[in-house]
């Protein structure tokens, strides 16, 4: 009986150290895979991060230096600053707003339709610092459409245009006329009618000139490009947005000139 | 229920249709370019819009991540976990814009930023019942996170275990 009692116990630990052995080895296995598993991960998340960084420094860094601006544009906001307000010794009490808007948006056709002769009437007697902020945020939602029909880019190239037509002094004429021609979204611009734009806004002879030179150069490609970056880091989601002052307006006063009118009063100190 | 639930055929069907998601999505706003992802996030109001190129980069990041875990079956029930997390959180998103009463496209796949209000009810609720759906495969996973065809089983292969032969 000892002996049989002995020769199970000791086939009993043989047992054990077998499951022990295979355990560890389970164990070890299975760390293996997991440190594998991990590496790979690691790599990925690497991978990513270097494009990603890349990505972000290539937009962030966006903003090019060596553009050329348009009268009156300083790189503090590229902004096109509007009126004879800005000019006045008391400048600084004088409310500012500030509109951020793309050519090709048909709610920022609405919005100059309603507003844009009281916010002109404003500027032209000193009582509003108006700044136009375009951004050319359509052209990539319109890409299809306005390569379509012909016209690539188009809010770029009216962006482009108005800093032409502010060279030429006739900035806010300019932006008058470009949104009471828009077309249906996504025909965009051409570069033929919006010289035709320049001359609806009194842009002529020598100036005129000037005009074509400035858009079919070019010119002011890196300055819209900047001001996009500004649009983009502002955290402005949707056009026509405006800023009273560092407040943006709910869009039914925007578009509503005695709310509006109302809002700028209110503001004035 | 229960049984078709935990069922490992099943696990394997949601492993793949959650990474399938995670990589399509995520993707597609990584590599969107530009700033599509940064609008797509300042759209909802919730974080400042300092943090936005970060994020715009680090969610599209993490949900692919998530997803090539998920495809080839290493980690599962840590990135199920991670990801029901990441959909509850879309969906408090969603939630969050619906009632302050924004209109937006919520760039779930690429795209992003304020749109139309038409049909704004409808849309909202589809997004927040897809991502629900999302949250429930993610959420099977955690609980019953063995599937076949996993890259993690190598490591738990038992000789004697017939059930495992096939992928020794």
């Amino acid at each position: 009986m000892a002996t049989n009692n002995q020769g199970s116990r000791a086939a009993r630990e043989a047992a054990a150290a077998a499951r022990a052995q295979a355990k560890a080895e389970q164990n070890a296995r299975e760390r293996k895979i997991q440190i594998i598993g991990g590496a790979v991960v690691l790599l990925v998340v690497a991978v990513l991060v270097v494009i990603g960084v890349n990505a972000a420094k290539k937009n962030a860094g966006g903003i090019d230096g060596s553009a050329a601006l348009p009268k009156g544009v300083t790189t503090d906001t590229y902004g096109v600053k509007v009126g004879t307000a800005w000019k006045l010794a008391n400048a600084d009490s004088i409310p500012k707003l500030e509109l951020w808007e793309d050519f090709q948006c048909p709610a920022c056709k609405f919005a100059e339709e309603k507003s844009g002769s009281t916010i002109a009437k404003l500027a032209k007697t000193g009582k509003l610092r108006v700044e136009y902020r375009p951004t050319i945020f359509l052209d990539a939602n319109l890409t299809a459409e306005n390569t379509a029909s012909g016209n690539p880019d188009s809010s770029l190239l009216a962006t482009m245009a108005f800093g032409c037509a502010t060279d030429a002094g006739k900035a806010q004429e300019f932006h008058k006329t470009v949104f009471a021609n828009q077309p249906e979204e996504g025909k965009g611009y051409s570069a033929g009618v919006l010289n035709n734009y320049a001359q609806e806004s009194g842009i002529s002879g020598q100036k005129l000139f000037t005009f074509n030179d400035c858009l079919t150069s070019k010119k002011y490609n890196g300055w819209v490009q900047n001001s996009y970056v500004k649009f983009n880091a502002a955290g402005v989601t949707s056009t026509p947005t405006g800023i009273l002052n560092g407040k943006a307006l709910d869009n039914d006063v925007l578009t509503d000139p005695k709310a509006l009118t109302k809002a700028i009063q209110d503001a004035t100190k | 229920m229960k049984r078709l639930l935990s069922h490992p055929f099943t696990g394997l069907v949601s492993r793949l249709v959650l990474a399938g998601v995670l990589l399509v999505a995520g993707g597609a706003k990584f590599f969107e370019g530009g700033f599509a992802a940064q609008r797509a996030i300042n759209a909802y109001k919730v974080f400042p819009p300092a943090w936005a190129p970060f994020l715009g980069y680090a969610l599209p990041g993490l949900e692919i991540v998530l997803g090539l875990l998920l495809l080839v079956g290493m980690f599962v029930r840590i990135s199920s976990l991670i990801t029901a997390v990441l959909m509850t959180g879309f969906i408090a998103g969603i939630i969050s814009v619906w009632v302050r009463g924004y209109s937006i496209d919520c760039g779930c796949f690429g795209g992003g930023g304020e749109v139309s209000e038409a049909g704004k009810n409808l849309r909202y609720s589809k997004e927040i019942l897809r991502d629900l759906l999302f949250v429930g495969l993610a959420v099977r996973l955690a609980i019953w996170p063995h599937t076949p065809f996993a890259f993690e089983n190598l490591g738990k292969v038992k000789a004697d275990s017939p059930e495992f032969a096939e992928v020794d």
